[in-house]
């Protein structure tokens, strides 16, 4: 498989993570989509650097996926947050900041 | 030194109105007193510095900076010379004299009425003077709006009264009026020459062009016009006798309105470059005084034949400034603040006496108050101009001065009024203090207090001697030789027609040949004519009613709708906008995720410039 054949795998990861982020009502949801856009960019990071034949391709993906893991906890803590207040992880109920 | 004395006379009034004003208001004989006091004590120091000053002839200055600006800087000071040190001792004669006949007067007052009359009083005095001593026209502006509002204030002094508060406000705006034209005159002035100073003014006077000095000083002349109630603007002097009758006496005969012409004396150097300026002056004034002569002959309220008698005396002295005699003129005013406030203070008595201001409620008074009697006689006689009484000298000065002059008109308007002068003013004698007491009050008349009759026998006095004094006065103010040759036809000529409207006047009100009802009859058109003043007050009003108020009108709704309007507009549509706005702003994360998707796309489309 080409890099060709990556990028487009990693493009249709993008797109469902936008599509996921958009359209899942839950938080926990929304989070998982974020994770999926971040890993197609992994992937990207990686598919350059075997092409390229270079070792930093291979290893901004490990600082990626560390970054990754501290984002998802704190996310956690909001979501965890947010369910302790509204008792609820439904992001489209929490619209209290509205005009 | 002269200077330091006129600064003493000028702010002793000030400091007794600050202290009556603020602090014992509430305690009126003691404001009075204070009050008296202050004001003997300006004139003390007003005879000093004029001793002074006639001993060390010169101009004298005081000044302070009050304004210091990039574009101009603006002193405040006083400038004592003759002219103004003569004015100012006149100020300070006519107004103690007031003070203390007030005291007499105005006893029924309750005490604290009595305090803001004499708080108005002295500053009223303050204010006069400070006109009187300005030494840029600004200051003069200033002091001139003072003793309006005091005119106002005093006008309108019993308020409650619905006459009297109507006749405070029609003085007060008939008087802007004028006061608008004043100040475009020194605005127009200063843009065109740059200086407010009065001193620099005269003396740069003859390097601007005619039109500039023809232009500001009919502008200035407009002022004069409102202040001094010459024709058109004179409506609001008759009406202004609402007041009580020593401020009748003090502002509405002897000062104030005398402001006007000591203006135009003051600038005379200026006004005189303009031939054109001198022409309207003297010609307004010599109309004004027949006019108001003539309305004075049918009014009863004998203090409204007082009030158009000074309007038509006022119109003389503009008439003697117009001709180009400045000396005449202020020879006038100086005779006449004597004998016209003697007159005012006399009716005073008389109305004190038989509670009516109508003449014809009165009637042998002099009999009973034989001190007012003879005062108000020896007043009328000044008045008509009868030798050797002050108004002889002066009025001659002035008709010799209009005889001289190359305006013709002026004369013979002039002549004509000193027959009607003497005629009602034997009117008013004949009626009110000869003849038969015609109302029970007249019969119980006494003669008033001494605090009111010592201020008559003063005032009678100078009105008797004044006159003597012209070449004194003449010396003293600046002209060093009165070599004019004396012919004895004019005075003659205007004393035979005194004596003649004296005998009319005795043929109608005395004898009873003549009836009035019927010469009134027979002239009836010009009889309402002349009783409805000419039409004048009806004319004020429909400009007031129809022009001014519409105007007025125009401009609230000019205001109301273009200029709020806009206002209105912009934070309209503002929150209007706001309001549509508002509404993409949901509170959902999603939503703002949708936006921010679109909007990278779109700085994505933009970028790689796919369009």
């Amino acid at each position: 498989m080409g890099i060709k054949g990556i990028l487009i795998i990693s493009a249709i990861m993008f797109s469902l993570g936008v599509f996921g982020v958009l359209t899942r009502k839950s938080a926990l949801g929304i989070l998982i989509a974020i994770e999926l856009m971040f890993n197609s960019a992994n992937l990207n990071f990686a598919a350059f650097g075997r092409m390229l034949g270079k070792i930093e391709g291979s290893i901004f993906p490990l600082f990626g996926i560390a970054i990754t893991v501290c984002e998802v906890a704190v996310g956690f803590a909001i979501i965890f947050y947010l369910y302790r207040i509204r008792k609820t992880t439904k992001a489209d109920e929490v619209d209290i900041l509205k005009g | 030194m002269i200077g330091i004395y006129a600064l003493i006379s000028f702010l002793l009034p000030f400091l007794s109105f600050i202290i009556i004003g603020f602090f014992i208001r509430r305690y009126g004989k003691i404001s009075a007193y204070l009050s008296i006091t202050c004001v003997l004590l300006s004139l003390f120091f007003s005879i000093l510095s004029l001793i002074h000053l006639n001993k060390n002839p010169g101009e004298y200055f005081i000044e302070w900076l009050w304004l210091s600006q990039k574009l101009f800087t603006f002193k405040f000071g006083i400038w004592v010379d003759p002219l103004s040190s003569a004015m100012l001792f006149v100020v300070a004669l006519v107004a103690s004299m007031v003070q203390i006949y007030s005291l007499g007067y105005m006893k029924d007052e309750t005490p604290p009425s009595l305090g803001r009359y004499y708080a108005y009083h002295s500053l009223f005095t303050f204010s006069m003077m400070g006109l009187v001593l300005s030494k840029n026209i600004l200051e003069l502006f200033v002091f001139w709006e003072l003793v309006g509002l005091c005119s106002y204030l005093l006008i309108g002094f019993w308020f409650y009264k619905p006459s009297a508060a109507k006749a405070a406000v029609k003085a007060f705006w008939t008087t802007r009026l004028g006061d608008v034209g004043f100040m475009l005159g020194l605005l127009y002035l200063y843009k065109h020459t740059g200086c407010f100073e009065l001193k620099d003014l005269l003396s740069k006077a003859p390097e601007f062009s005619q039109g500039i000095i023809t232009t500001g000083t009919l502008l200035l002349f407009c002022g004069a016009v409102g202040k001094s109630a010459q024709f058109p603007l004179h409506i609001w002097l008759p009406d202004a006798m609402e007041g009580p009758t020593p401020v009748s006496a003090l502002i509405h005969a002897a000062t104030m309105v005398a402001a006007g012409v000591y203006m135009v004396a003051r600038l005379f150097p200026l006004f005189s470059l303009s031939k054109i300026t001198l022409f309207i002056i003297a010609f307004i004034g010599a109309f004004t005084a027949v006019l108001a002569s003539t309305m004075a002959i049918v009014q009863e309220d004998i203090k409204r034949v007082l009030a158009y008698s000074t309007i038509s005396q006022l119109g003389y002295m503009m008439a003697g400034l117009g001709v180009g005699n400045v000396n005449a003129g202020f020879f006038h005013l100086f005779t006449h603040a004597y004998f016209k406030a003697l007159l005012f203070l006399c009716a005073g008595c008389a109305i004190h006496a038989v509670h009516s201001n109508s003449i014809w409620d009165m009637g042998g008074l002099l009999k009973r108050m034989p001190v007012t009697g003879f005062s108000f006689l020896i007043g009328l006689l000044a008045l008509s101009g009868i030798p050797p009484f002050s108004g002889f000298f002066s009025k001659e000065e002035i008709i010799h001065a209009a005889y001289l002059s190359e305006f013709k008109l002026p004369f013979y308007l002039l002549i004509i009024g000193v027959f009607l002068t003497a005629f009602y003013m034997a009117r008013v004698f004949f009626v009110a203090f000869l003849g038969k007491e015609r109302k029970e009050e007249a019969k119980h008349a006494h003669e008033a207090p001494y605090s009111m009759t010592i201020p008559l026998i003063i005032l009678s006095i100078f009105s008797i001697f004044s006159g003597f004094y012209k070449n004194e006065l003449y010396k003293f103010l600046g002209e060093h030789e009165n070599h004019r040759s004396f012919s004895p036809i004019l005075p003659l000529l205007s004393f035979l027609l005194a004596i003649s409207g004296f005998f009319l006047a005795y043929l109608y009100y005395y004898s009873n040949r003549l009836s009035p009802e019927k010469t009134a009859r027979k002239i009836y058109p010009i009889y309402n004519l002349v009783y409805q003043k000419y039409y004048m007050d009806h004319i004020a009003e429909w400009i007031y009613s129809k022009v001014a108020l519409n105007l007025s009108f125009l401009a609230a709704w000019w205001d109301r709708h273009v200029v709020d309007g806009t206002v209105n507009w912009v934070t309209y549509t503002t929150g209007r906008l706001g309001k549509n706005l508002r509404v993409i702003q949901t509170g959902i994360v999603q939503d703002y995720l949708v936006y921010i998707a679109i909007a990278f796309i779109i700085i994505g489309f933009i970028v790689f410039q796919i369009f």
